[in-house]
């Protein structure tokens, strides 16, 4: 008899606080369980953690790219990762055989060589687990348009957050940097990442450009003031290391 | 006690059926058969019976652990799961178990806050109590350090914390050397000395030769036999044995 | 003292000295700490995964002993007949699991204390500026505890199995975390398939809805945050849920027999 009442009493009560909750939205899209990492999704999931989900998905993302490039077909391969640089060598100068740097001058130019592919992809699974979670997206965007070259897989990875998270202004901000990155105004890009180095979300990544965007263009100071912010606050030991080797290119 | 009461413990026409069903199937079996027991002011009363003869299901029954099937229970005229009559029951079981960690001081001190004991005046009860089951230089120390004979005290001390009138014993002497044996039976006879009733189980016949005024055998759920001192001077054990042999009394 | 305080603190007592207690804390220590190697992977976002690692962590080490002790407390007290020797006191059998269920509630609330004081010293060294959010998180894990714990409760008496009352509890407190999707799916399958959608349906009106606390898993949704949190409703739906299955575990008690 405890058991049919119990149930009975729980029934009335999920019913009268069902009552007071928001509707269920009408495509969530939370468990989508992909090949890889299915079973820890669910498992995190049924433990109500689907933050952490996220969390590992970034370590996963920030791993990949951080590890050896993959080949590209018919090309020789590229440099083993970690010769120069420690952890998340992201396409920097000392990382690849060839030429490393951006240039927005030229930006037809592939950056670094490496591919990737995996890299937006995973950025909006991020998303799917955690549409709040913009620095997955920002990252991988960021990588994508400056580094990689690929601006429209960027553009494709802000329009899925945006779907997410329509109210996140990061994402038009980037979106903005993007379009200047591909009309090739360096002026422009850089105006427009002065804004958004601001944010305390804004990834590494995105300052180390920044900076290096006033070195190309000869604003030395203000290069040095980028540096020297990344080897503060930066909790990314290769992005720190590359920010000392930069002052001490500027004499600073 | 109310006064003129005949019984401390009165169990009358009492029967106890245990029904148990496993997997569809029930399995059915007498705990008591229409036991008229009753355990007078003052005395001490032994139950002996074989294994399975419902000693402790008549020890269960008095406490309230157990619901009769029919007949009546009555502690000092009221039924056992009365908080008035359980305030005047009190209960050694078999073996009894204490957290290791714990001292006896603290074990009493939880005892005697559940039994409603004013706090005021419960750490001096306390002390008097482990005084008289003579524990008074062990009460600061941890009960898995205790042997068996002084867990049993312990036991014996929760279970005349709180003064009831009736203390009601499960094999206390289960697994006691002769010396301990001997301190315990000296401990009970000073509490009824001091007016408590007792009731005993026990599978030894010399104990409650000793201890005993009277004692009940039980054989198959029944209340076979009642005897009083003088009627065993010749030897308990030959009563028993008598009694309890198939072909013995009914 | 009534009897539910003095029973309360004797659990409590009997919980703070346990070895399985201790050892839960330890391991804590030693999770916590591996979080911190986890977070290092996560370069600038190394204190997000310390905070979500953190809050996961107390809560399933919260979860664990207080469910634990749930499902054994009366069973291990039937066990050694300590049972006898409070029962055959003037205790009201109701009262005695709620005595017990109060010193559950004491020892759990401690042991997450003490875990997420180290878990907020961490964060603080490691710059994370403090937010209010994080004590309701902690509030809702712990509600989410002792919904649980009182499942495991009645299960123990219900099942007389501590193992079965466990594992049956683990899974209920697993499927709490799903109740969104199980909704979902009730909704976009139920009208095809009825018959199959019917028994997952039933389940999703009696079990906890866990996602209801998870702030810990929501902690920088604007909308969530903004409407306040709702820690009333927390309150109420907690409480109800946990007299509850206290109830139908003190209706099982009350006849229970020894």
């Amino acid at each position: 008899m405890a058991l049919p009442l119990g149930c009975v009493l729980c029934v009335l009560l999920n019913g009268v606080f069902s009552l007071r909750r928001p509707p269920v939205p009408a495509d969530p899209v939370g468990l989508q369980l992909e090949e890889s990492g299915a079973l820890e999704t669910a498992f995190l999931f049924g433990m109500g953690m689907r933050r952490l989900a996220s969390d590992l998905g970034l370590i996963r993302m920030l791993l990949y790219y951080g590890g050896a490039e993959e080949e590209m077909p018919g090309e020789a391969p590229v440099e083993p990762a970690g010769s120069q640089a420690h952890g998340h060598g992201h396409g920097h100068e000392h990382r690849h055989g060839r030429s490393s740097h951006y240039d927005p001058g030229h930006p037809e130019r592939p950056f670094g060589g490496g591919r990737y592919p995996r890299l937006g992809p995973m950025a909006m699974r991020i998303l799917d687990l955690d549409p709040s979670y913009s620095y997955p997206a920002l990252f991988a965007a960021g990588a994508l348009a400056f580094n990689l070259n690929r601006p429209q897989e960027a553009l494709w990875v802000l329009d899925y957050a945006m779907k997410r998270d329509p109210g996140n202004l990061r994402y038009h901000q980037y979106v903005a940097a993007v379009g200047a990155h591909r009309k090739g105004t360096p002026k422009g890009v850089i105006g427009i990442l002065e804004t958004v180095v601001l944010d305390p979300e804004c990834p590494t990544m995105i300052k180390n450009m920044l900076g290096f965007l006033y070195f190309k263009n000869g604003q030395k100071a203000k290069a040095i003031r980028v540096y020297r912010q990344i080897l503060e606050e930066s909790r990314d030991p290769s992005y720190r290391g590359l920010a000392e080797r930069m002052l001490r290119r500027l004499d600073a | 006690m109310p006064p003129g009461l005949e019984a401390v413990l009165s169990l009358t026409a009492v029967t106890k059926v245990y029904v148990s069903s496993h997997l569809g199937r029930k399995t059915v079996s007498r705990g008591v058969s229409d036991l008229d027991l009753e355990v007078r002011p003052g005395e001490v009363f032994g139950l002996l019976g074989l294994n399975g003869s419902g000693k402790t299901t008549t020890f269960k029954l008095a406490l309230g652990l157990l619901k009769p099937t029919s007949g009546a229970v009555r502690v000092l005229g009221l039924p056992p799961s009365e908080p008035r009559a359980l305030a005047e029951l009190g209960f050694l079981p078999e073996l009894p178990y204490f957290p290791g960690f714990m001292t006896p001081a603290e074990i009493l001190g939880f005892y005697g806050g559940l039994s409603g004991l004013p706090e005021a005046g419960l750490r001096d009860r306390v002390e008097a109590v482990l005084k008289l089951v003579g524990l008074s230089a062990s009460s600061g120390r941890r009960m898995g350090e205790f042997s068996k004979g002084m867990v049993q005290r312990v036991g014996l001390a929760q279970a005349i914390l709180h003064d009831p009138s009736l203390v009601i014993l499960d094999e206390p002497v289960s697994g006691l050397d002769p010396l301990a044996i001997k301190d315990f039976r000296d401990l009970l006879q000073d509490l009824n000395g001091r007016g408590k009733t007792i009731l005993i189980s026990s599978h030894s016949i010399s104990e409650l030769e000793k201890l005993c005024h009277r004692v009940g055998i039980l054989k198959e759920g029944r209340l076979a036999r009642v005897l009083g001192r003088d009627e065993w001077s010749g030897g308990l054990e030959e009563k028993f044995i008598e009694t309890v042999r198939p072909g013995g009394a009914p | 003292m009534s009897p539910v305080l003095v029973l309360a603190l004797n659990s409590w007592v009997e919980n703070l000295r346990n070895r399985f207690f201790a050892l839960t804390l330890a391991f804590a220590g030693v999770v916590l700490y591996l979080s911190m190697l986890l977070g290092l992977l996560a370069c600038d976002q190394e204190v997000r995964v310390l905070l979500d690692f953190g809050l996961g962590l107390i809560e399933l080490m919260g979860l664990v002993g207080a469910v634990y002790c749930a499902a054994t407390v009366v069973l291990r007290e039937m066990e050694t007949k300590t049972v006898y020797m409070i029962l055959t006191r003037p205790v009201d059998r109701t009262r005695y699991l709620l005595g017990r269920f109060l010193g559950l509630m004491l020892s759990a609330g401690a042991a997450m204390l003490i875990m997420s004081a180290a878990h907020l010293m961490i964060l603080l060294l490691k710059g994370w500026d403090f937010r209010t959010v994080y004590l309701w998180a902690l509030l809702g894990v712990f509600l989410k505890v002792l919904v649980t714990a009182s499942l495991a409760m009645f299960l123990a008496l219900l099942a007389t199995s501590a193992l079965s009352a466990l594992s049956i509890t683990m899974i209920l407190w697993s499927l709490g975390h799903f109740l969104p999707e199980i909704r979902l799916m009730v909704r976009r399958f139920g009208s095809d398939s009825a018959a199959v959608m019917a028994p997952l349906k039933a389940v999703s009106w009696v079990i906890p809805d866990l996602q209801l606390f998870n702030l810990r898993d929501k902690l920088d949704l604007p909308a969530h945050l903004s409407s306040g949190v709702p820690a009333g409703s927390w309150l109420l739906y907690a409480g109800c849920y946990c007299a509850v299955w206290l109830a139908m575990a003190a209706v099982l008690f009350r006849r229970k027999e020894f």
